[in-house]
């Protein structure tokens, strides 16, 4: 879909790769730069989260700590659309590389900022990862059990979120500047990102400020227990037809229509009977059986997935959500495709992740013009390295 | 004086737009509403097309109070801010040409039905794409259109758990649990939001609409961050681990007034320096500690020593000394703290404003992003059912006042 748009990719780790990841896989053409900076752990280029996060990208090498690769870089960026980068704030200034400084090359420019917290307030130079902001954003205490202390989500939940506000805003920001020739400096806060989606609850605490904060979609909802080693249902009653035909179903009739459960908050009240009575019918059934039984009732219910069940989920496979692909020297891998579909086409071949520096020559002898032999200078000088 | 409303208290909104006032039709269930709010956000006009009562989630709780009669829901708050609202009734079948010419009006449908419920209303994408070549049609359901569990019911709870999330989230002496906050309906309408801005921008160059599909188990799936790659490359299914990070990088710890997030093992010589300044480092100075692999075997007494340490300390404090030692440490907030939030505050997220004469105020948040220094954001309001209707049936749609009184007596809208 994004034919004709380039990005100069700057960015190292998880966010920001996982947004030009997604700005790739749509088509745009992702020039991802690597350096001495940057080519550390979660970087190596032959690790399976380096290939993970940046496949259908290309890269080259520079050494901006040099004066003569940021010159590089600069006449680079007059021919992009989009400089993104998630260094902590001081960095690209540093290097003398800020947004007002490459508007000369490209008065145009998207330029997309992802850091923590935002590159001004009084924590703009804090180090944040991902659970650093499921803390600060409320998410880990809300993940949590209310008698346990707190857990939060059990991945890196907001650099993912950052990462898709982040492709968003450049999309919209590209847009803009069709439209009217101006660019924009776009200043992501992942903290910001990660609050964004905790709205209503934030809303609620302004309002409410000791409210037991809910976001269940009705009562009772849940994980429960079926037959094997740690393995779950999830179901969510929704209304009182749901609940009669739930209390049949796992032998409670006696509650289908006791005036003390009619209502959800009600059952919030009783729910650890509840939980009991319907752990003690699913824990001796196969998920399958669960699973069917309530579905047919009309009420949510499905199997909490590890990562070898996705592999396997005929509903991912069958839409190509999933790809498996054979490495010679991995075996088995699995890809997870972007999620939307455009027009049902079948997905497009994904090409793997680049080593450091493969499209060097392509990079800067046809697009930026240099001959041969200034590429070769440039890389005996340990400038493009 | 009485506050008028819209009336900000705080941190006026922004009327910079970033896109288009693309037109936009909004059918989507509470399920995929978010996409048309990250657009109206953006720019977009968006407009919900409701049944005559209005949805079924500006019923369900919790409300804010204002009025005896008020149906907003918090979360129907959130996903709604910035639209417009009409109503048509789309079971009565004089009601299916209308929608025909909202279609040739429109740039953009976002719906949450399998396609054979507009196809029986003559209203399925082949239909509408030859009277509007340039349409986006955005599908938004929980499984897709195809595959085993295509008509599955489902909530954010099944969602997640068929999507991964909820395998790995929890403790592991309890039940897994989902992310908090309906967070695959959110993640699925950003994927939406992005290929409809990607759809808008194909269709520039080329002059074709597209009809995109969305997955809300894929979309879960496509967030899961290191679960796949451990899968794929360490041969491991990742499990609940718990306050325990995945990478064993964090770790959560009790305080004076709450719990805190450390990293226990990423400056290993300044951090036990600092506790045997207090005289709370007990062994952890012992040289065999500088080894790695020990100190991860020692992890639990690790934590013991520490969580001794930081039981007499406040969050606020460990929190200040985490940012001199520059550390990624948190405090573990509630949702009433985050709104306090100088970091927060100093970049005005919030906007608090009144929303009818009352005293009462409301609170949003703008997009997560500063925009060459401006913010962006949407309106403040959140429409009743039909809000718009006489604007939108009258004069986007040419209908005349006559037409629009029969509409309503025969109940269309």
């Amino acid at each position: 879909m994004l034919h004709g748009i380039r990005v100069l990719d700057l960015s190292w780790v998880l966010a920001g790769p996982y947004a030009t990841r997604l700005l790739a896989d749509l088509g745009a053409e992702v020039i991802k730069i690597q350096s001495g900076r940057t080519t550390s752990s979660p970087e190596d280029n032959q690790s399976g989260y380096f290939r993970t996060w940046n496949r259908n990208k290309l890269a080259i090498t520079l050494d901006l700590d040099q004066e003569e690769a940021r010159i590089l870089f600069k006449r680079l960026t007059g021919l992009a659309d989009v400089v993104l980068e998630n260094f902590s704030p001081r960095v690209m200034a540093n290097w003398n590389l800020s947004y007002e400084e490459l508007i000369k090359h490209k008065p145009d420019l998207i330029m997309l900022s992802m850091s923590g917290f935002g590159q001004t307030g009084p924590w703009k130079d804090r180090v944040a990862f991902g659970p650093t902001i499921h803390a600060l954003s409320g998410m880990s205490g809300l993940t949590s059990s209310p008698h346990e202390p707190p857990v939060g989500p059990g991945f890196a939940y907001a650099d993912m979120v950052s990462g898709l506000y982040g492709v968003l805003l450049v999309l919209a920001a590209l847009e803009h500047r069709d439209h009217t020739g101006q660019g924009t400096h776009i200043d992501l806060s992942e903290y910001e990102a990660m609050c964004s989606l905790l709205e209503p609850w934030l809303a609620q605490a302004r309002d409410h400020p000791n409210a037991h904060f809910d976001d269940s979609e009705g009562h009772p909802t849940g994980c429960f227990p079926v037959m094997g080693p740690d393995r779950w249902c999830a179901l969510t009653v929704r209304d009182h037809k749901q609940w009669r035909s739930l209390c049949l179903l796992i032998g409670r009739s006696e509650w289908a229509d006791d005036p003390e459960f009619d209502h959800p908050d009600k059952r919030r009240q009783r729910v650890a009977e509840i939980q009991a009575a319907i752990s003690n019918w699913s824990q001796t059934l196969p998920s399958e059986i669960v699973v069917e039984q309530l579905q047919n009732l009309g009420i949510a219910a499905g199997l909490v997935q590890n990562a070898d069940d996705l592999v396997h989920d005929p509903q991912l496979q069958i839409q190509s959500l999933l790809v498996k692909e054979e490495h010679p020297d991995r075996g088995p891998i699995y890809v997870d495709r972007c999620p939307v579909v455009f027009n049902q086409k079948p997905p497009e071949p994904l090409r793997p992740a680049p080593t450091l520096g493969q499209h060097n020559q392509y990079v800067f002898m046809e697009l930026l013009g240099l001959s041969e032999k200034e590429l070769r200078d440039y890389i005996h000088r340990r400038i493009i390295a | 004086m009485r506050p008028y409303p819209g009336d900000i208290v705080t941190n006026p909104i922004s009327t910079k737009s970033l896109i288009a006032p693309w037109k936009i039709l909004d059918l989507g269930d509470c399920q995929a509403a978010f996409c048309g709010r990250l657009l109206a956000d953006l720019g977009a006009e968006v407009i919900k097309v409701e049944p005559l009562s209005g949805g079924a989630s500006r019923k369900s709780g919790p409300f804010l109070h204002r009025g005896a009669d008020s149906e907003d829901g918090y979360w129907f708050r959130h996903v709604n801010l910035g639209k417009k609202s009409i109503t048509l009734d789309l079971d009565k079948r004089s009601a299916w040409p209308i929608f025909r010419k909202m279609a040739v009006w429109a740039d953009v449908i976002i719906q949450s039905r399998q396609p054979e419920w507009f196809e029986e209303r003559g209203l399925g994408y082949q239909v509408l794409s030859r009277d509007n070549p340039g349409l986006i049609l955005a599908s938004i359901t929980p499984f897709g259109s195809y595959g085993p569990r295509r008509d599955y019911q489902a909530t954010d709870e099944t969602i997640a758990a068929y999507g991964g999330q909820t395998a790995v989230t929890g403790q592991p002496t309890e039940p897994p649990r989902p992310l908090f906050g309906r967070q695959t309906y959110q993640t699925s309408g950003l994927f939406a939001a992005i290929g409809i801005l990607a759809a808008l921008d194909h269709r520039a160059r080329t002059g074709s609409g597209v009809h995109l599909e969305l997955s809300l188990q894929a979309a879960a799936t496509a967030v899961l961050e290191h679960v796949l790659v451990q899968y794929n490359y360490d041969r491991k299914i990742a499990e609940r681990t718990g306050q325990a990070h995945w990478n064993g990088v964090f770790a959560v710890l009790p305080c004076m007034d709450g719990f805190f997030l450390l990293t226990p093992f990423r400056n290993w010589e300044t951090l036990t320096a600092l506790l045997a300044a207090e005289e709370a480092a007990d062994d952890l100075v012992d040289p065999a500690y500088l080894d790695p692999t020990y100190r991860q075997a020692q992890r639990d007494h690790v934590l013991d020593v520490l969580a001794a340490w930081t039981r007499t300390k406040t969050r606020a404090e460990l929190f200040e000394l985490g940012g001199l030692l520059r550390e990624p440490w948190a405090s573990v907030v509630s949702p009433g703290e985050v709104l306090r939030s100088p970091q927060l505050q100093a970049r005005s997220f919030f906007t608090e404003f009144f929303r009818d004469d009352s005293n009462q105020t409301v609170v949003r948040t703008r997009l997560p992003a500063l925009f060459s220094g401006q913010k962006v954001c949407g309106g403040l309001e959140v429409p009743y059912p039909g809000e718009h209707n006489h604007e939108f049936y009258l004069h986007k749609l040419g209908f005349s006042p006559a037409e629009l009184d029969r509409f309503r007596d025969n109940g269309l809208i």
